[in-house]
């Protein structure tokens, strides 16, 4: 029974701001710190092990844990990057398979977009894996979430000798899309334009 | 739950022999989370892969991806055998 | 969206239907995706909204859908999802016909196949943990940073501390035996600083070249016979690094059963890096002592979670994990995560170990320390061990690491030696964790798993040790 009650009460009090340190998590939980923002804020989703962790630290320059094994990221972590002139709070979580979670630790993700509401999804997915992952893409889209797709690891791809056509998907899935090598930050600028663009058509909606 | 029978060419995963290669025919299991589980990381019906290992895990490959499983995950994805050596 | 997902068509039909039912509320997900995740049996949702007045009729919705259906719903909504899935990506990916095989991939087959995998494991174990870890930075490094605290820093501090106090109450708080500088600062910079060091750096480099998932494919058939899947093995090896951060990451098991075990044997068994260092540098001098202590521990190790995984309701959690492409570490990323690591690590501890110095100096002065260590002295006797030995139990109880840096002190003293340093060992390695540890467990755990973990752990280290002490006196051990 605790497994429910868990969740909530082991966000690391505030006065731990350690924590982000260790790349667990950060200090505040996202539920109590963000319900009233008036600021953008982005969710980075999807399965463990694609590359959030390292795509957060690189948008936010806080740094967490990323590593080479699934399951490194146990809690949200949130840091900000001012985009456009606009604050931006970035969220990393655990790794999320789909919008069904079985693990504590992807109920994090799933409890972060299902219970607030977030100006974007990024939903991060691995180039070598792209039909695979693609299932939460679908999933999240479904849910009318607005969704931007990070295809990463494409230096992987391509010494696998895969090529993806960036504007080909984001015709077919009618979002935006942007191919990325986080480790190498060839794609960082493109993805920081596209989030660029979508702060300010936000701006425009609220000032309309 | 066993239509499909223990003939050969269509069998749970963890009857199969090493390097075999197969499409998934079924995934099922008393538990739904389990199934969840598999459907969650891609595996699917129609879906192509090679049984790598048997010890101590079973080691599976789907097209590009590597995941190891426990006996009883391999038991609930049906192979159909296109390939034995 | 040009590639609209749809269903078949009995699922489009119930979709419908449960999503005239559904009232506007404020969800941020659309009604849609809410009806799909009714449909798949969505646990969490189903509880929110089983109160609902219409929450019966959604589910004769539900059950009649499944009529229509042999497997399970949620595998039907999946596969037309992944039709779409693989649709677009044959759309948009251009791949070579000849799949390319991955980077390393004759290490990958030699690190999980178990006849070359096994050896693999125990190699990357003894250079790992127990050459680079132990011996160097438990060993080499701390005598060093030591070696120059006590004939460099701690007379300049005593000397200073005594020109500023004059009071001896006031000396004794910051310098002398147990002073913050002379006993707390020392202890973290010199003992602590290098084994947490070289841990984390060897984990860093574990984690960033893909092997954990691979060793976790290896130890899952041996987990299981201790109610734990393979997966646990990377919290329970992170504890050689540090309990409190593995308590932490215990999440990422997948059942409460899964997590009660391994918590209970990250507090009981497994050595934290700090204790593990001083232990090994300790007993590395006589190596039966070393044997003894390792064969305990392991023994313990299955024996307790073949128990807990006999008593505790519930069946061995299933092992799934993916397994990514052996990759070659980058030196920064390393030095950056270990970095980071360590400032964790201090922040949290640095306060502890004064803490614990002004604890230890005020008991001392209000005599209550005195109190404890005497009640404490009994319990020594009765596992053979000279009295001396209770400051160390007791201050260990502040830091796990602090009680071995305790028996570190003893030992080069001579007061602790052969037997009694085996059976101090293994009493101080199962003896309840640090207060971090301890404050982790309760918020990860509940207070009531906590309170029973410790209080099995406390009587089980005491028992134990006594058991130790009377089989290697009747077996006559020499060391
Ligand atoms: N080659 C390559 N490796 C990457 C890339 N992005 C991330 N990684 C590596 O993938 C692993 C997983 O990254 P991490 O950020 O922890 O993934 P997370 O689980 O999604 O948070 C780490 O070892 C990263 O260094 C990339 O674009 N190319
Ligand atoms: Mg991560």
């Amino acid at each position: 029974m605790d497994c429910h009650d868990c969740h909530k009460s082991c966000q690391p009090k505030p006065q731990n701001s350690v924590w982000k340190l260790l790349g667990f998590g950060s200090k505040k939980s996202a539920k109590s710190n963000f319900s009233r923002h008036s600021h953008t804020t982005i969710a980075l989703v999807g399965s463990p092990n694609v590359g959030k962790s390292l795509l957060f630290n690189l948008l936010t320059g806080t740094y967490v844990t990323v590593s080479n094994y699934p399951g490194t990221t146990v809690e949200v972590a949130q840091g900000n990057r001012i985009i456009a002139g606009e604050k931006v709070t970035f969220f990393d979580t655990p790794g999320m398979y789909s919008l069904i979670p079985i693990t504590e630790e992807e109920k994090v993700a799933r409890d972060l977009i299902m219970n607030e509401t977030l100006d974007l999804v990024i939903h991060v997915v691995d180039a070598k894996h792209l039909g695979r992952m693609l299932n939460l893409t679908l999933q999240l889209i479904e849910a009318e979430l607005p969704v931007l797709l990070v295809v990463n690891m494409m230096d992987e791809a391509k010494k696998l000798g895969i090529w993806i056509d960036e504007n080909q998907l984001a015709n077919k899935l009618g979002i935006p899309v942007v191919t990325m090598a986080a480790a190498q930050k060839v794609g960082l600028k493109k993805l920081i334009a596209k989030v660029a663009d979508y702060v300010q058509s936000t701006l425009l909606c609220v000032t309309y | 739950m066993f239509t499909e029978g223990f003939s050969v060419h269509y069998s749970p995963l963890n009857f199969l022999g090493n390097k075999t290669q197969g499409v998934i025919t079924a995934i099922k299991n008393q538990d739904e989370k389990i199934v969840k589980k598999l459907l969650a990381m891609g595996f699917h019906v129609g879906m192509q892969i090679t049984l790598e290992q048997k010890f101590p895990v079973f080691v599976i490959r789907a097209g590009r991806t590597r995941i190891a499983i426990d006996k009883d995950i391999a038991s609930s994805i049906k192979v159909r055998v296109s390939n034995r050596n | 969206m040009s590639n609209q997902l749809f269903y078949v068509s009995p699922i489009e039909a119930a979709i419908t239907r449960i999503e005239s039912l559904l009232d506007d509320t404020h969800n941020p997900i659309s009604r849609r995706s809410i009806a799909l995740l009714l449909l798949q049996k969505d646990p969490i949702l189903s509880s929110q909204l089983k109160q609902e007045p219409y929450f019966p009729e959604i589910e004769r919705i539900i059950a009649h859908t499944q009529e229509y259906f042999s497997e399970s719903l949620s595998l039907a909504i999946a596969q037309s999802r992944h039709q779409l899935a693989m649709a677009i990506e044959q759309d948009v990916i251009i791949q070579p016909q000849e799949q390319r095989t991955f980077q390393y991939e004759w290490l990958h087959k030699l690190t999980v196949h178990p006849v070359s995998g096994i050896p693999i494991l125990v190699l990357v174990l003894y250079f790992g943990v127990y050459q680079f870890v132990g011996v160097f930075g438990g060993g080499t490094l701390v005598d060093i940073i030591e070696g120059f605290f006590e004939s460099e820093i701690n007379p300049v501090v005593n000397s200073i501390v005594a020109i500023i106090f004059p009071w001896q109450v006031m000396q004794d708080l910051f310098a002398n035996d147990y002073g913050i500088f002379t006993l707390g600062i020392r202890y973290a910079v010199a003992i602590v600083l290098p084994v947490v060091t070289t841990f984390f750096l060897m984990f860093s480099l574990l984690e960033d070249s893909g092997y954990l998932p691979r060793l976790s494919l290896l130890a899952d058939r041996l987990f299981k016979t201790i109610g734990l899947s393979g997966r646990s093995i990377i919290p329970l090896i992170l504890g050689l690094g540090c309990g409190t951060m593995a308590t932490l990451v215990t999440r990422t098991l997948e059942s409460k059963r899964e997590r009660i075990i391994a918590t209970l044997l990250l507090a009981l068994t497994i050595p934290c890096s700090a204790q593990l260092g001083v232990i090994l540098a300790l007993l590395s001098v006589e190596p039966t002592a070393l044997f003894v202590w390792a064969t305990v521990m392991v023994t313990i190790f299955l024996g307790i979670g073949f128990l807990a995984g006999k008593i505790l309701p519930g069946k061995a959690g299933c092992f799934y994990i993916e397994i990514p492409p052996l990759r070659l570490p980058r030196l920064q990323a390393i030095l950056t995560k270990t970095y980071v690591r360590l400032k964790w690590y201090f922040a949290e501890i640095l306060p502890l170990f004064i803490f614990a110095s002004v604890l230890i100096w005020a008991g001392k002065l209000t005599g209550l320390f005195d109190v404890l260590i005497r009640g404490l002295e009994p319990v020594m006797l009765w596992l053979g061990l000279p009295k001396e030995a209770a400051p160390t139990f007791l201050y260990g109880f502040f830091r796990r690491d602090y009680g071995a840096a305790g028996m570190f002190e003893l030992h080069s003293s001579g007061i602790l030696a052969g037997q009694q340093l085996v059976v101090a060992a293994v009493t101080l390695t199962l003896f309840i964790p640090c207060i971090a540890q301890l404050q982790f467990m309760l918020k990860e755990r509940g207070v009531k798993n906590t309170i029973a973990i410790t209080s099995f752990v406390v009587l089980f280290a005491f028992s134990l040790g006594y058991i130790l002490n009377q089989l290697l006196t009747i077996m006559e051990v020499g060391f």
